[in-house]
């Protein structure tokens, strides 16, 4: 853990910060300050990722540093989207997702540019890296709801938004489609880069798994519904465990050394 | 009926979770085990009874065919299923025994600036697993780089006892503050092979000659009141701290090698005798030629005399492939745009 003397690592902690008061307004019941502040950590963040490319000269998605630096950025609009076309509310929780995604980011991962290696240079890089994030960020306010509902707490009819089951399913519904494109895309990729479509590579399968655990989820309502409403939930929630420990855990730990491994 | 429907679905479902659990056991075995384990024969039985579940669901269930999005996912997946089980070892032994075709699942050639090859090598580059139908010739094989940036700058990195991290150019006479009232540390000499030489007794350190084996640098670090010392940082031995118990941590980087930033073999494939067609092949730019793929591998380090081509064979590919643009569409349709332009009609009408 180390802070970060830099003109982007400022960027980063301001983010955060305007994030967190953003969610802190949002508690205290100031709705209108609270969405002001989280548009302007928006901005911020639109800042810090395109400084970030500036710096690097390439989309900023090539480590683990860049990768939560743009999911911090894709939650304000995602947030947006949700409640506008979707009724899926849940943008107190979403400011402390922003927040949190970026500690990694301000905090861990380290900031040193590199360059490109050839397997990275391939048109396939920028779609394959931002499906992914987009459907782990809707992914994760998936199981926001989805833990709302196991919580026993009631949707807000008022504010019109869907209760928390059918947000899960619909937030599921919304990045399904993404995470399947980032596993065909990564595995086409794969085939261009390193000769196989499938290598049995340890981030391959978790990312296999977290895939499989949504389309579990999908036969599992659809033959029982909401009779089990809180096994939907669990179900939901299993899949971001299992994207959290694609995203870090198998990228990370010398326990899946393989292709895809920054350990070293 | 509603009966066998309900029995398959569980079935399915039990298929899908079991394969969670197999992709999550197979992540810990790292790949080369996890290739072997999911082409086992316990797991090829898998594979057919999760093919056979979503037939049977096909021919249950009418919505998988009617629903356009339902039927590109299932069909998607089958599809790739397919692929799967034509292009693996298996597959390409049933293809010989059936059809009589020979064709090598996937191996290496190695071939020599100048040569052509056409034999394949297994893993260990020992052992022959065939002949291609012709033959690749290496014209050249190239490397190119990034160009040198300020970062191939020899450099001193300075992690303070706060954790503060400063970076020096080392060069003699360069020198940096440690912060407010902590002094500062000066370059006093850079090596490129540092020696020690005991002359009567004495040590003398020099610089020798030859290749760069001991890159070094002597700092000197000027306390707050004035005084001062000197110490040697290693490039090849971080860990080597001289007595100073002074918390700074220092390492040297002398020059950072140049980043490679492709590698490039020309070669040409050449049957009966005759050139048939050339490429630059490149990562992420393989060769396709009769039913195989030839990737850039690897390279001959030292001399740059051969290049390592990995070659596939493209059994199933296809069917692969047309599987993913169906299970691409199909999620796209049942999960985005049917919803979309639901809704949009709904709008059209007040
Ligand atoms: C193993 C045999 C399988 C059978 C018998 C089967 C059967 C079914 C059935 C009957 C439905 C319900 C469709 C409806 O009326 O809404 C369904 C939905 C679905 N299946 Fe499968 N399925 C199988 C495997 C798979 C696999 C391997 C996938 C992987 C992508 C998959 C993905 C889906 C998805 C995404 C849905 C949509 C669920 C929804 O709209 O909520 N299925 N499946």
């Amino acid at each position: 853990m180390a802070i970060k003397y830099t003109f982007q690592g400022l960027l980063i902690y301001l983010v955060m910060a305007v994030y967190l008061s953003a969610f802190l307004a949002m508690v205290l019941g100031r709705k209108k300050a609270a969405g002001r502040l989280y548009l302007a950590g928006f901005v911020l963040a639109v800042a810090a990722f395109g400084y970030r490319w500036y710096n690097v000269r390439h989309i900023p998605f090539q480590n683990l540093f860049e990768v939560f630096l743009s999911m911090g950025m894709v939650i304000y609009p995602l947030s947006i989207f949700c409640r506008r076309w979707l009724g899926v509310g849940g943008e107190a929780a979403d400011m402390l997702i922003g927040t949190i995604l970026l500690f990694p980011a301000g905090f861990i991962f380290h900031a040193e540019p590199q360059k490109l290696p050839p397997a990275l240079q391939s048109w396939l890089f920028t779609p394959h890296v931002a499906v992914y994030l987009a459907s782990y960020v809707i992914m994760a306010k998936a199981a926001v709801q989805a833990a709302c509902q196991l919580n026993g707490k009631a949707g807000d009819a008022k504010a019109n938004l869907v209760g928390y089951e059918n947000g899960t399913y619909r937030m599921v519904c919304l990045g399904f489609p993404l995470l399947t494109l980032g596993l065909i895309l990564g595995s086409w990729w794969g085939k261009l880069a390193w000769g196989d479509y499938w290598g049995w590579d340890p981030k391959e399968l978790w990312s296999l798994a977290s895939w499989l655990v949504y389309v579990g989820y999908f036969h599992f309502r659809y033959m029982f519904g909401k009779k089990y409403a809180r096994i939907n939930s669990i179900w939901a929630i299993l899949g971001m465990v299992a994207i959290v420990i694609t995203l870090l855990w198998a990228n990370l730990s010398r326990i899946f050394s393989g292709l895809h491994s920054y350990a070293s | 009926m509603k009966k066998l429907g309900r029995s398959i679905m569980w079935m399915a479902l039990l298929a899908i979770v079991l394969l969670t659990f197999l992709s999550i056991l197979g992540a810990f075995y790292g790949a080369q085990e996890a290739k072997s384990f999911f082409n086992s024969i316990p797991l090829r039985g898998y594979w057919y009874g999760l093919a056979v579940l979503l037939v049977a669901g096909f021919a249950v269930f009418g919505r998988l065919l009617r629903k356009p999005g339902l039927f590109m996912i299932h069909a998607g997946c089958l599809l790739v299923l397919a692929g799967g089980m034509w292009g693996s070892q298996a597959g390409h032994q049933l293809a010989e025994r059936l059809l009589g075709t020979h064709k090598i699942p996937r191996g290496y050639i190695v071939i020599y600036e100048g040569q052509a090859e056409k034999s394949v090598l297994a893993e260990d580059f020992k052992h022959q697993l065939g002949e291609l139908p012709f033959s690749i010739k290496l014209k050249d094989f190239r490397l190119e780089y990034y160009e040198a940036d300020e970062k191939s700058v020899p450099q001193l990195h300075i992690e303070t006892q706060e954790g503060q991290c400063l970076q020096l150019v080392a060069r003699t006479g360069e020198q940096i503050s440690l912060g407010e009232g902590k002094g500062r540390i000066k370059i006093i000499n850079t090596f490129r092979n540092f020696k020690i030489r005991l002359d009567d007794g004495k040590k003398t350190v020099t610089d020798g000659e030859g290749p760069a084996e001991n890159p070094a640098v002597e700092v000197e670090i000027e306390r707050p009141d004035g005084t001062g010392y000197s110490r040697y940082v290693f490039e090849r031995f971080a860990g080597y701290i001289h007595s100073a118990n002074d918390g700074l941590q220092l390492s040297y980087i002398s020059e950072k090698p140049q980043q490679v930033r492709d590698y490039l073999s020309d070669v040409a494939v050449i049957e009966n005798g005759k050139e048939v067609t050339s490429k630059t092949i490149e990562v992420n730019h393989p060769l396709y030629y009769g039913g195989y793929h030839f990737y850039q591998d690897s390279y001959d380090a030292k001399a740059g005399k051969y290049t390592v081509l990995s070659v596939t064979s493209d059994s199933g590919l296809y069917a692969v492939y047309g599987g993913y643009w169906l299970l691409c569409l199909g999620v796209l349709w049942q999960f985005w745009f049917r919803h979309i332009i639901s809704r949009l009609k709904k709008k059209k009408q007040p």
